[in-house]
């Protein structure tokens, strides 16, 4: 550690002494951007010295300064909207006046950025999306992840939980290509960070890099695409502020509803008399039941548990204050911004504060330096769960035959005392911050022309910091005084820290030539990144005054602690070569050498290739004459890719120490091997081919995108399940090949040309997913899902469900299924035709990996107002339902109302079977009879809102303000049993539900 | 132009070389390799220790070991816990979640005492040879108590006895005999090496008793019956153990130093504590009653003349808790009895009950009655269920499971004996032990008794004397008792039309009570069946099958 700080004040120092030399030879230029129709000023245009990565920004005057070399300089300016244009200064000009022309190249003008730098758009040869900061930053969500939904063509976000803290969106770029961690790589600013914990706001744009054409720069950690997000900077410009702010409310989406107190006993005793048992409820206390649960819940409850337990206001707000500015010497934006999010049930909420200063320095002409800080704090939390389920389990299981508060106040028993109504009013509470800091020093120094040196060094600290107290609730039967369960029976409190530091360091070379027609650009890089996590814990329980909760106020008879630490590094070289002739024929090469610590000698190395080409046809002479054709370009590309998300050690063959016992009534010390390892174990590749075309037609007012891809992953890292005979756990290994092929429509259509100015845009896409080779091993089945060659990864698997029997008659015709069965059961088709239901009549029975994805969205602009929508779904998706979700009376839990429509004798053709309460009963195998289509068709996004015309504040200090309504996931078309939002995962319903968003909102400038 | 070139070399030259050489060489920070563990007296004895661990066969905080009693017929368990339920009813499929658990908590243990075995001789010149030895013979000794539970639940199971590479662990079946024959080999080695006893911070390993207890077990549920003989007068030899005068104590915190004990599963606050309490525990405790005594073995417990309540003129149907076998109240909570300062009363008509507060009896409410959950059979166990865990520690108890006691070791003994029908002296003497034990006091067996007769009356003390302790399973199987004793209704609570008919139930030859019009008399809680065709074994977890082609299943699942 010390050799390498001494390396980094060394690296400092030789950049000090290089600027120095460099001290004297800068000079500023100023002058105005403005449209060459009507000679209006152009606010937000960039400003670039050609091959360098000094830029300056108009401000809402057209103005700019920047500084270039001396002598001869050369500008490039660019706008959205509008075609480039390179200007020449000469040596003793100090003033500029540059108007841009409208349309003809629309938007793919805008420069793109890429891994290490950025490009032209129109010059892209590998497949990138883009999305901008306004579309993030005008949702009302809090997680820029969940913002991302149907924004960008090939990429999937799915929301699985609403949950204050939790309900950011898992991000799959062009389909799950492994069979372990797909998540994508994000760099914040060329850091790897985490989307969720940038300020929407501060985003200035993101970029995703979806082939590996365009993410192979990263090497082994973009297999899954890379996401590059770039922070708004300053510009060089007075002082400019802006408040940005929403409130509003949350509510469910969609919520299962349940029968009533009578319903339920008598159905449940009708489900114990399938059995052949006696029912539970008497006939007595059923008819007493039905007289009295209107003037005596204590005894007769009729409990509505959602009704009861989610009464949290769900309440959110977000406040942003951005300053930005600068002169030639100096730009600053910096940030402050607050959500704050309730949720609907009590104790949950999430709160983030983030700040970010972002200031760049012109040293000299040819030294740059950037120094960029940003941290946050962001407290989430949740009530603490007193019984065995989760709170929202709870919800969705007790039946409501139980007390949840009597009449006197008192918490009632509920079920043996798991009461969520007392745990979210009364119950602990679990606290989890997240604190962030992140350091970044930037220094690029032009040597020569063309030439730019990149010097980053980036300190991450992260913490994460979480403390759960279990408060105990006592619960009453009405008429005793005494509690009749105390749960938890003790108090307790557990704290832990974890905490990390990533030092990530680069160094870049970038050069760039262009002779005659030749346009070459050159980069080489280094970097390493270096991370450690140590994390400890403690508890205690048996907390005599409740009050005091924290670790001294509780008892010493059962205290514990515990930690541990862990690190990792990983070092490479890198290189690009990017190559075009007259922008018309386009190459580019890539390279990267990656070492990582997580893999054995030996093992430790990868080298990660990509090669790309383009053409753009239009510019050809031959097409130079179709008037209605602005831009064709077809692109081909090829690339390698690598993960290595594998855990840290999984090479490693160790003793766990802590598996203890006890002897003579002490602890006694223990150790033991429980982990497998493959000291074999290597990188995973990806292997990426694709080809595209872009299509601008009418002046580029219609845009249209094509990718088709195959992608293939080798060496799968994947913990193949083993026999239980080795006696530990399963160890990662290089196994099996996946394959995904799919292509990505985006079709743009914007018209500005009049008054009402419109966009309309769809992203469609589509991947098959098929895992290829599995070593001829497998399949390997979870309990409703496999992997097995031929089939998408985690189909889902299961007896195939062919109807109801109808009768004894049918029965004693049919094969034998699963233990006591009558008419009203399910009936699985006998696959082998062994005239038996075993374990090798299950097969595939859905598919899980969403397909036919697609956004589409509109905006549109007239005079003041504007009106944005977005549209979102999924064509086809299969999702397994099991547990409280779909089975009623699961664990002696409720039954919801759908469920009422069950088999009877005379009730032949109903959607649920005979009513059986056990779980273990041939109904609930696990069979394609609970699996449901999850494709959906959703209004995820609308907002209409109001600028404040110009004329009305132009006597004040406000520059702008507009005000906005916005609502998200406000309608949905599904084919979902009642209750269930088709974008929660398969499984069971102890998810927190998804939410609706309706915010008013109010930005203003001044 | 050439000092800039010089420089950008010089810079990236001076962070390539100031790099630390062993950036990319991490490892564990909290974890020994095992290239280098066992080597010494402290890695041994904590390798051993992390070995016992094996032991805690557990569900949810509960050992198994008291679980699979209600996959039997003398307990039930409400809810599915732990999956028994499924397994009584035979009503399972190979995927239920007890087949996996059992054989990767049995195959764990066994890969603990393997990598002992296997690597413990890097330490062979540093620790005395006594040290040595006694490490292996624990190792062999817990390896054996694993397997014994595979092949008694599964029959045949792949034999295990190195580190198994991935590629070569798809192994087949060994022959369960097979697999028996290492067991005796190891557990002689075991008894041979470990000490009579253990002193200290080291009492509760392994000694010698143990070995020889678990040979006995193992060969009588073999049919060895000579070896299991042996083994049992040898532990009876040792003259180191003696029946517990309290039945009621042993099982309590009372008795957690008797010297009727062999070998413990022990539980202790900070390291591991058990959920008995609150799974047994009555309504009112509170607890959960899930795991609970069924009517048929209540009414297996004789009367104090040692005859079956259908034989026995001293059975009162009217006061059927009268005259019984006194293990009947250590056992059990029946109704009638006060615990826990609460009278356990199970009528419909009970609403209220009493409540013993600090010597005033006050009218409660009755939770045994009014909570539609409470124990579905009207009876709790009193075994391992101790009021010093009420209530705070239901969810925390640090009650020891008894794993191996000296009355076991007397019981086999006596049926080894009976079965190869050499009635003497010795057999009498070891069943008298069990029977006359002071709070017991059941009439005594004389030697001019019968086979037959001996037979039966040592069956009996089995089912009796170690019924919640994870024996019947075993017995039924060995006895070949499952297919008569499994199938059919399993009768709860009286219904309230009925709760007062005086009805004395035919014992048959079994023991089971079989009611004329049961189904009136009782409400049903749950219906099993039993198929003798396969139902005699487990079933090979599925997800084993699944992934090991070379791995069968048993027959007809």
């Amino acid at each position: 550690m010390k050799r390498s700080k001494l390396m980094y004040s060394l690296g400092t120092i030789i950049f000090l002494v290089l600027s120095f030399t460099a001290l004297a030879q800068q000079r500023t230029i100023s002058g105005i951007v403005q449209d060459a129709k009507n000679n209006s000023p152009l606010d937000g245009a960039t400003v670039t010295v050609k091959n360098t990565t000094v830029s300056a920004v108009t401000n809402s005057a057209g103005k700019f300064e920047i500084s270039v070399p001396r002598g001869r300089a050369e500008l490039e300016i660019s706008y959205v909207g509008h075609d480039p244009q390179s200007v020449t200064v000469s040596a003793n000009e100090t003033n500029v006046v540059v108007a841009l022309t409208q349309s003809a190249q629309g938007q793919l003008s805008d420069v793109v950025v890429v891994g290490y730098g950025t490009q032209k758009k129109e010059n892209l040869t590998g497949s990138v999306s883009t999305v901008s900061g306004e579309e993030i930053a005008q949702k009302p969500v809090m997680r820029a992840s969940a913002a991302l939904e149907g924004l960008a063509s090939g990429v999937t976000v799915t929301q699985s939980s609403g949950q204050p803290g939790s309900d950011g969106g898992t991000i799959r770029i062009r389909g799950i290509g492994t069979l372990g961690n797909s998540d994508p790589l994000v760099l914040i600013d060329g850091i790897e960070g985490s989307l969720d914990g940038v300020a929407p706001n501060d985003i200035a744009n993101i970029s995703l890099l979806k082939d590996a054409a365009s993410a192979a720069i990263y090497g082994s950690r973009a297999a899954n695409g890379v996401i590059l997000v770039t922070t708004k900077s300053g510009t060089n410009d007075a002082l400019r502020i802006n408040y940005n702010t929403y409130a509003g409310w949350q509510r469910f989406t969609d919520l299962p509803k349940f029968a009533d107190g009578y319903t339920y006993m008598t159905a449940f005793n009708q489900a114990y008399k399938n059995e052949g048992r006696d029912p539970i409820f008497s006939t007595n206390y059923i008819s007493e039941y039905q007289q009295k649960y209107l003037t005596d819940p204590d005894h007769y409850p009729n409990v509505d548990w959602q009704k009861e337990t989610y009464t949290g206001s769900g309440f959110l707000q977000n406040h942003y204050l951005g300053i930005s500015g600068g002169n030639k010497m100096i730009k600053i934006m910096a940030s402050l911004a607050y959500q704050d999010q309730k949720g609907q049930i009590p104790h949950y909420e999430s709160e983030r504060y983030s700040f970010r200063v972002n200031t760049e320095m012109n040293v000299i002409k040819t030294l740059q330096v950037k120094l960029n800080v940003s941290g946050r704090h962001s407290p989430t939390f949740s009530p603490n769960q007193s019984g065995f389920d989760n709170i929202l389990t709870q919800v969705n299981r007790i039946p409501p035959v139980y007390p949840a508060v009597l009449s006197d106040g008192r918490f009632g028993v509920s079920w043996n005392g798991q009461n969520p109504v007392a745990d979210v009013r009364a119950g602990g509470l679990n606290q989890t911050n997240y604190e962030y800091l992140q350091a970044t020093l930037q220094a690029n120094f032009q040597p020569f022309a063309g030439a730019d040196l990149e010097f980053n060094f980036t300190p991450q600290y992260n913490d994460a910091w979480t403390k759960n107290f279990a408060r105990t609730i006592n619960t009453y039967d009405p008429d005793n005084e005494a509690p009749a369960f105390t749960v938890p029976k003790k108090s307790s409190l557990s704290e832990s820290d974890s905490r990390s530091w990533e030092n990530t360091l680069h160094l870049i070379f970038r050069y760039h030539k262009s002779l005659n027609q030749h346009n070459l650009n050159f980069l080489a890089g280094y970097e390493q990144i270096g991370y450690r996590n140590d994390n400890f814990n403690a508890f205690r329980d048996n907390f005599a005054l409740q009050d005091f909760q924290e670790l001294n106020a509780g008892a010493v008879d059962n205290w514990q602690n515990g930690g541990t630490a862990s690190e990792w590094g990983l070092r490479s070289l890198f290189g690009r070569i990017d190559y075009d002739f007259a922008g018309k024929y386009l190459f580019e090469a890539n390279l990267r050498r990656d070492g990582s610590s997580r893999f054995a000698e030996g093992n430790q190395y990868g080298t990660f290739p990509s090669f790309s080409i383009g053409w753009r046809i239009s510019e050809e002479n031959f097409l130079k004459d179709v008037e209605w054709l602005s831009s064709l370009k077809l692109r081909a590309s090829w690339g390698q890719l690598g993960n290595q998300q594998i855990g840290t050690y999984p090479f490693a063959s160790t003793i766990r120490l802590g598996t203890n016992y006890i002897f003579g009534n002490v602890p006694a010390n223990g150790a033991a091997q429980t982990d497998m390892a493959n000291s074999k174990i290597s990188w995973e590749e990806t292997t990426t081919q694709g080809i595209g075309l872009d299509l601008g037609i009418l002046g580029n007012k219609l845009n249209i995108t094509y990718d088709y891809y195959v992608r293939n992953t080798s060496g799968i890292l994947l913990q193949l399940p083993i026999p239980g005979i080795i006696g530990l756990n399963k160890p990662y290994q290089n196994a099996g090949k996946v394959n995904n092929t799919g292509w990505d429509l985006s079709i743009n259509y914007s018209n500005r040309d009049k008054a009402f100015k419109y966009n309309i845009g769809l992203n469609l896409s589509d991947v098959k997913n098929k895992v290829t080779d599995l070593k001829g091993t497998g399949p390997y089945i979870s309990s409703y899902s496999f992997v097995a060659e031929g089939y998408p990864i985690n189909t889902l698997y299961g007896y195939k469900a062919i109807g109801l029997f109808q009768s004894s008659d049918q029965i004693s015709k049919s094969p034998k299924q699963f233990g006591n069965y009558a008419p009203g059961d399910i009936i699985y088709k006998d696959l082998n035709g062994d005239n038996a239901i075993n374990a090798d009549d299950r097969e595939a029975m859905g598919n899980q990996i969403p397909r036919y994805t697609y956004g589409l969205s509109f905006s549109g602009q007239y005079k003041n107002f504007s009106l944005s929508l977005l549209v979102q779904g999924v064509g086809k998706k299969d999702v397994f339902l099991n547990n409280d979700a779909v089975w009623a009376f699961f664990n002696a839990g409720k039954i919801q109302t759908w469920q009422l429509d069950y088999w009877t004798p005379e009730n032949p053709d109903a959607k649920y079977p005979r009513l059986i309460a056990q779980t273990t009963h041939n109904n609930f195998q696990t069979s394609s009879f609970w699996v449901y289509d999850a494709s959906y068709a959703r209004l995820k996004n609308l907002q209409l809102s109001y600028s404040v015309p110009k004329e009305l504040i132009r006597a004040t200090f406000i520059k702008n303000l507009q005000f906005y309504v916005s609502g998200q996931n406000l309608f949905t078309l599904d084919h979902m049993p009642k209750g269930w939002d088709p974008e929660r995962p398969s499984g069971d319903a102890g998810v927190y539900a998804i939410n609706s968003t309706y915010v008013f909102g109010l930005n203003l400038t001044f | 132009m050439k000092h800039h070139f010089i420089l950008i070399l010089a810079l990236f030259l001076t962070i390539l070389s100031a790099c630390q050489k062993d950036f990319l060489k991490k490892f564990p920070l909290d974890s020994p390799s095992d290239a280098t563990f066992f080597s010494n007296k402290d890695e041994l004895t904590m390798a051993i220790n992390g070995a016992y661990t094996g032991l805690w066969w557990e569900s949810s905080s509960v050992p198994y070991r008291m679980y699979i009693d209600a996959a039997t017929d003398i307990a039930w368990s409400r809810g599915d816990y732990a999956n028994v339920q499924t397994v009584q009813s035979g009503q399972f499929t190979p995927d239920a979640a007890i087949f996996s658990n059992t054989w990767s908590s049995m195959y764990n243990g066994i890969s603990k005492c393997n990598n002992i075995l296997q690597n413990m001789r890097r330490a062979k010149d540093v620790v005395s040879p006594d040290f040595f030895m006694q490490i292996q013979a624990q190792a062999l000794f817990l390896r054996s108590d694993y397997y014994f539970y595979l092949i008694e639940l599964f029959g045949d199971v792949p034999w295990v006895s190195t580190m198994l590479p991935l590629d070569s662990a798809f192994l087949g079946k060994t022959a369960k005999k097979e697999i028996v024959q290492h067991l005796y080999n190891d557990l002689d080695f075991a008894a041979a090496n470990l000490p009579v006893s253990w002193s200290g911070n080291d009492a509760g390993r392994a000694t010698k008793g143990a070995a020889l207890t678990l040979k006995s077990r193992l060969a009588l549920n073999e049919g060895d019956y000579q070896v299991a003989a042996d083994a049992a007068k040898a532990v009876m030899d040792l003259n180191i153990y003696s029946i517990n005068n309290s039945y009621k104590d042993l099982f309590h915190y009372a008795g957690a130093a008797s010297k009727e004990i062999i070998l413990k599963l022990p539980y202790l606050t900070g390291v591991r504590t058990n959920i008995i309490p609150q799974i047994e525990g009555p309504r009112s405790a509170p607890g959960y009653s899930i795991l609970v005594p069924a009517q048929t073995l209540v009414d297996m417990y004789q009367c104090t003349d040692g005859k079956p309540i259908d034989e026995s003129p001293l059975y009162d149907p009217s006061n059927p808790f009268n005259n019984r076998d006194p293990r009947l109240d250590q056992s059990i909570i029946r109704p009638g009895v006060w615990f826990n300062n609460y009278l356990f009363q199970t009528h419909p008509d009970s609403t209220q009950t009493y409540q013993n507060k600090g010597g005033t009896i006050v009218r409660v409410g009755n939770l045994e009655v009014t909570n539609a959950y409470a124990t579905f059979t009207g009876y709790l166990w009193l075994k391992y269920l101790d009021v010093a865990d009420l209530p705070s520690n239901v969810t925390s108890s640090q009650i020891n499971f008894i794993l191996m006691r000296y009355a076991e070791v007397l019981l086999t003994y006596a049926e080894a004996k009976i079965e190869l029908n050499q009635l003497d002296q010795s057999v009498i003497n070891a069943i008298n032990l069990v029977r006359g034990r002071a709070s017991v006091n059941m009439p005594l067996v004389t030697l001019g008794m019968s086979q037959e007769e001996l037979r039966g009356i040592v069956r009996y003390e089995r089912t009796i004397e170690l019924a919640d302790e994870g024996f019947r399973l075993f017995d039924i199987r060995r006895w070949k008792y499952a297919e008569h004793v499994m199938p059919g209704n399993v009768y709860g609570r009286r219904t309230k039309a009925h709760w007062y008919d005086s009805v004395v139930p035919q014992i048959d030859q079994y023991g089971h009570s079989n009611y004329p019009n049961a189904n009136e008399l009782f409400k049903v809680i749950s219906v099993n069946t039993f198929d003798a065709s396969k139902n005699y074994l487990w079933p090979i977890p599925q997800k084993e099958i699944d992934v090991n082609k070379n791995l069968k299943q048993n027959p007809n699942y």
